[in-house]
C-alpha cells in the first residue's frame, strides 16, 4: 500500500519536513475520496439531465437561439 | 525558503511563506503563518505543480473539521454551461484543483488569525474542463495559525505554494 506522506512548512523558521500520515488523516482522506465520487456523480447527473432537458425544448420546436435565451 | 518578513523594508503586503512542494506529498501543511499582525491572506499553488490523479484540492484550517461553507459558480469552457456549486463540510473541499497537468488554487482568507469567523473571497478554481469562481465562511471563531492543503485524490509533485499577509 502506498505510503501517504505529509509536507509540513513553518512559515516562521522556514523549515520543512516530511511525516507519514497520521491514522486520522488517512480516514479524512478516505471521507474526502468517497464526497468526490459522490459529488462528481451528482455533476455527471446534472449534466445528464441538462442534455436531456435540450433535447426535449428542441423537440417541441425551440430553436438553438431560444433555447439559450431562456436558459442564459 | 524565502521569507519576505527578512527584507528589511516593510510593506503592506508581505510574503510569509514560499514553499516548493517536492515529490509525492498527501497534504502540505504551513504552519506559524496566519497571526494577528495580519488581518487578510492570499494563498496561491502555482507552478509547474502536478497531482497523480484528478482531483479537487481541499484547504482546512488548523484542525478544524467543521463549519466550513463555500458557495461558487462553474461554468464549462466548451459548452458555457454553468452550475451554481455548494461544499459544506469538513473543509473547503473543492477550492482547488490538480491533475497531471496542473495545480491550481487561489484564494484570499479575512480575519484567519483572529478569533472570528474567517471569510474566503476570491476562490479560483481552475480545471481542464471548468473554471469556477467561489466565495464561503468558516464559521468557528477561532484564531488559527496554520492551514493544510490535501487532494482527494493523488499526490502532489511540484508546484509553490505561496501565502502573502496584507495588513
Amino acid at each position: 500500500m502506498e505510503e501517504l506522506k505529509a509536507l509540513i512548512v513553518d512559515a516562521a523558521t522556514g523549515e520543512s519536513y516530511e511525516r507519514p500520515f497520521t491514522a486520522q488523516e488517512i480516514a479524512d482522506r478516505e471521507v474526502m475520496q468517497a464526497e468526490a465520487v459522490a459529488r462528481q456523480a451528482e455533476q455527471d447527473a446534472k449534466a445528464d439531465a441538462r442534455v436531456s432537458a435540450l433535447a426535449k425544448l428542441s423537440a417541441l420546436g425551440l430553436t438553438d437561439a431560444e433555447v439559450g435565451a431562456l436558459i442564459g | 525558503m524565502t521569507r519576505a518578513r527578512d527584507v528589511s523594508t516593510p510593506t503592506a503586503l508581505v510574503l510569509l511563506a514560499s514553499q516548493t512542494i517536492g515529490t509525492s506529498v498527501s497534504s502540505v501543511t504551513v504552519t506559524n503563518v496566519f497571526s494577528a499582525t495580519y488581518s487578510n491572506y492570499k494563498i496561491f499553488l502555482s507552478g509547474s505543480g502536478v497531482c497523480s490523479s484528478p482531483a479537487n484540492l481541499a484547504l482546512k484550517l488548523g484542525s478544524s473539521t467543521t463549519g466550513y461553507y463555500l458557495a461558487g459558480y462553474r461554468i464549462e469552457y466548451a459548452s458555457s454551461a454553468a452550475v451554481n456549486t455548494t461544499d459544506n463540510g469538513a473543509s473547503f473541499t473543492t477550492l482547488g484543483y490538480g491533475n497531471t497537468n496542473i495545480l491550481s488554487l487561489s484564494c484570499e482568507l479575512i480575519d484567519a488569525g483572529v478569533a472570528s469567523f474567517t471569510k474566503l473571497v476570491n476562490g479560483s478554481r481552475v480545471a481542464t474542463d471548468a473554471g469556477t469562481s467561489s466565495a464561503g465562511i468558516h464559521q468557528v471563531a477561532t484564531a488559527y495559525t496554520d492551514f493544510t492543503i490535501t487532494p482527494s485524490a493523488g499526490t502532489l509533485t511540484g508546484g509553490t505554494i505561496k501565502v502573502y499577509g496584507y495588513k
